[in-house]
């Protein structure tokens, strides 16, 4: 009786709460504002880029060749699922590495060199070391992330000890991991039964007990029909699992709860016992070490070496992957496919038409911009409809 | 140990300390202004990176002198971008820097193929430059160089004695007082970026134009990122960010002229980004960032 007396009655302590039926409505609404976004941005982008095409090309028929081109190597083709699935891979942990310092209102620019290194470490172990398959690949791979990790360490020291904003500190380290690559690269660590000019620099080979199989034969076995060389290997477990534990460690444990709230509010984080230097520490440590894996389905599956010309941009990538996907696992998995489709479209682009293939680099820079103005409108659509609805109970 | 003393502070190494100094005073210039109206610009750099593919373009195209002139507008044009998105769409201001970067590693690549041909993504043809100034002692310069130095000046004064800059700074201290007394903070903050974008499009102009004579991917080389660290060192003062930018391009002409058995080249050619990180540990407390930096601003918002 008194509760519903008091209900009513001018600012209530915690709203009332509603029918199952309207709860289930309003996460529906929810999830509706939140596909808006992507998907408004989606289109936004896809306008922008058909008009670069038009511009530089003067013709609609390029834009429908483009589109022709991107369907049938995105989707058509036989294989086209195994090659987005495989760029998928590295696209994935490089958008869960950016996340994790995101969480903890951290920019980490650095993923980009934060791999170069891991993918150092991680040659030099899996070369050089004798052991079993069963100790060394697992070594490697730590010494990967070690490798990552070692790098996210310096910025996340300046920050924590020295104030100095991680964004600028990242960003040297990229540049400081090129050079002492290039150096390495071209002297100690030299394969020197590679002769020739400097894009041939490399390591030496990985050793067979630090490999990781290709996955082509698994998914034939279930029905598929790609051909063995596809690259895809069974990093995608890898990174599938380490968006499925993301997404649990910050949902259900104390240090994702405590990560959210340095993140949304970092005010408040101390205050409420939260230990805000050692999560920045923490967060940036951890993002370093999945960084450190990015670059490994290219060392131990795909090439079996650190070459000088590895494959690079996966970092800023991930930037943007983990901006599209919200931070989300589910969204980071999703945003990263779309990302390695439009690569692949790209391979399309470049073969069937008269169109640069830069033009997919251009639609992923307008994805990211475009994404984060949406997300804003669309915050504040969320938040004019709330205050309405708060108006009208009122 | 003389050989040493030569190749720290020769005269060589003066020559290419205000070749290098140009390009990173201009960028950090432009810093200056999108800060102190209380904007952060990580975009510095790709608008840089626009600036130098345009001013080679536009040199090719219609001359040096026009081809400064365009990189300059592509640097304004890019940076518009940045204000919409944080001034009106008021978006955290960090991600709209790095989409801007991000979009600046390959919108050039996709222009040179158009402009420039099939294979040619990564760098244009030889560009012209403007006619080199004799200045005895240091030999032929460009004459981008006294334009910087009078373009410092201008922003001193532009900064210290005019309405502008009063109203541009109360901006990026304290925007609702400002506000109250009239300053329209918004107009504030796109002028702001757009001047920022000007000078870091300016800076792009002259190294493809003035200092190589070509555009090549990668030319940058990071100097926005320098610039902003150029920007604390200096604590936001136009004089403050003269001598930080003086020991940056000195550092930058050292990985072309220093040569010691005893220290390993990738250590030297990775110097600027060192001292960058150094400068970053040693000052970053000890400095006063404009106030309201970074915070989007609401006119006429009630909090």
């Amino acid at each position: 009786m008194k509760t519903e007396e008091r209900l009513p009655a001018a600012p209530p302590p915690e709203p009332e709460r509603p029918a199952r039926r309207q709860l289930w409505a309003e996460q529906l609404r929810d999830l509706g504002y939140r596909l808006l976004a992507p998907a408004a941005s989606l289109i936004f982008a896809a306008v922008v880029g058909a008009l670069i095409i038009l511009v530089v090309q003067g013709s609609t028929e390029d834009v429908a060749d483009v589109a022709g081109a991107m369907w049938s190597y995105g989707v058509e083709n036989k294989d086209s699922l195994a090659f987005i699935l495989g760029r998928a891979t590295p696209l994935i942990l490089a958008g869960l590495a950016t996340a994790i310092a995101f969480k903890a209102g951290l920019f980490n620019i650095g993923v980009e060199g934060q791999y170069a290194i891991g993918m150092l470490t991680a040659a030099v172990v899996g070369s050089q070391l004798q052991a079993p398959t069963v100790i060394h690949l697992p070594l490697t791979v730590l010494a990967g992330m070690a490798g990552g990790l070692l790098w996210a360490l310096i910025p996340a020291l300046l920050r924590v000890y020295r104030g100095a904003h991680e964004v600028i500190s990242t960003i040297m380290m990229n540049y400081v991991a090129s050079a002492i690559l290039l150096y390495l690269l071209a002297g100690p660590l030299k394969d020197l039964n590679q002769a020739g000019d400097v894009a041939q620099l490399r390591t030496e080979p990985v050793q067979d007990t630090a490999r990781v199989g290709r996955m082509a034969g698994f998914f034939n076995s279930l029905g598929f029909d790609f051909r063995p060389s596809v690259p895809l290997t069974w990093f995608l477990v890898l990174a599938l699992v380490a968006a499925v534990v993301y997404a649990l460690t910050i949902r259900r444990t104390r240090f994702g709860y405590e990560l959210r709230v340095l993140g949304t509010n970092p005010r408040a984080a101390e205050p409420s016992g939260i230990r805000t230097n050692a999560m920045f520490m923490k967060a940036m440590l951890l993002s370093g070490a999945v960084a450190g894996l990015v670059g490994l389905q290219e060392v131990l599956a795909l090439e079996g070496v650190m070459k000088i010309d590895y494959v690079r941009g996966f970092g800023f990538a991930g930037i943007a992957i983990a901006l599209l996907g919200r931070n989300s696992g589910l969204g980071i998995v999703a945003a990263a496919l779309l990302f390695a489709f439009l690569d692949r479209s790209a391979t399309g682009i470049e073969l069937r038409t008269e169109v640069p293939s830069e033009v997919i680099i251009i639609l992923q820079g307008v994805l990211i911009l475009s994404i984060v103005v949406a997300f804003e409108l669309v915050r504040r659509l969320a938040a004019r409809r709330r205050l309405q609805e708060t108006h009208e109970r009122a | 140990m003389p050989e040493i003393f030569g190749q720290l502070f020769g005269i060589a190494v003066f020559a290419s300390l205000i070749r290098a100094f140009v390009p990173l005073f201009l960028a950090t210039l432009g810093g200056l202004f999108n800060e102190r109206s209380g904007i952060v610009n990580i975009g510095i750099d790709g608008m840089m990176i626009f600036g130098t593919w345009f001013g080679a373009w536009g040199s090719l195209r219609y001359g040096p002198a026009a081809g400064l002139l365009i990189a300059t507008l592509s640097g304004v044009l890019v940076a518009a971008i940045h204000a919409v998105a944080t001034v009106t769409f008021r978006v955290d201001q960090i991600v709209s820097g790095v989409a801007i970067n991000i979009l600046a590693l390959g919108v050039p690549r996709f222009l040179s193929i158009v402009a420039f041909g099939e294979g040619q993504e990564a760098q244009s043809p030889a560009v012209r430059s403007l006619p080199k100034i004799d200045l005895p002692g240091l030999g032929e310069i460009s004459p981008v160089v006294p334009l910087t130095i009078v373009l410092g000046v201008a922003a001193w004064w532009v900064f210290n004695r005019t309405v502008l800059g009063l109203r541009l700074r109360s901006a990026g201290e304290n925007p609702r007082a400002a506000e109250s007394l009239g300053v329209r903070v918004i107009n504030m903050r796109y002028a702001g970026v757009l001047i920022s974008g000007a000078f870091a499009g300016l800076a792009g102009g002259y190294l493809s134009i003035e200092l190589v004579g070509q555009y090549t991917e990668g030319m940058n080389q990071g100097r926005g990122f320098i610039a902003l660290a150029a920007l604390i060192l200096g604590n936001w003062s136009v004089i403050g960010v003269a001598f930080s930018c003086l020991l940056f391009a000195w550092t930058e002409a050292l990985t072309v002229y220093l040569r010691v058995d005893w220290i390993n080249n990738a250590f030297i050619a990775s110097l600027p980004y060192i001292v960058t990180l150094v400068v970053l540990a040693v000052f970053s407390r000890r400095v006063r960032p404009p106030k309201a930096v970074g915070h989007a601003y609401e006119a006429g918002s009630p909090v």
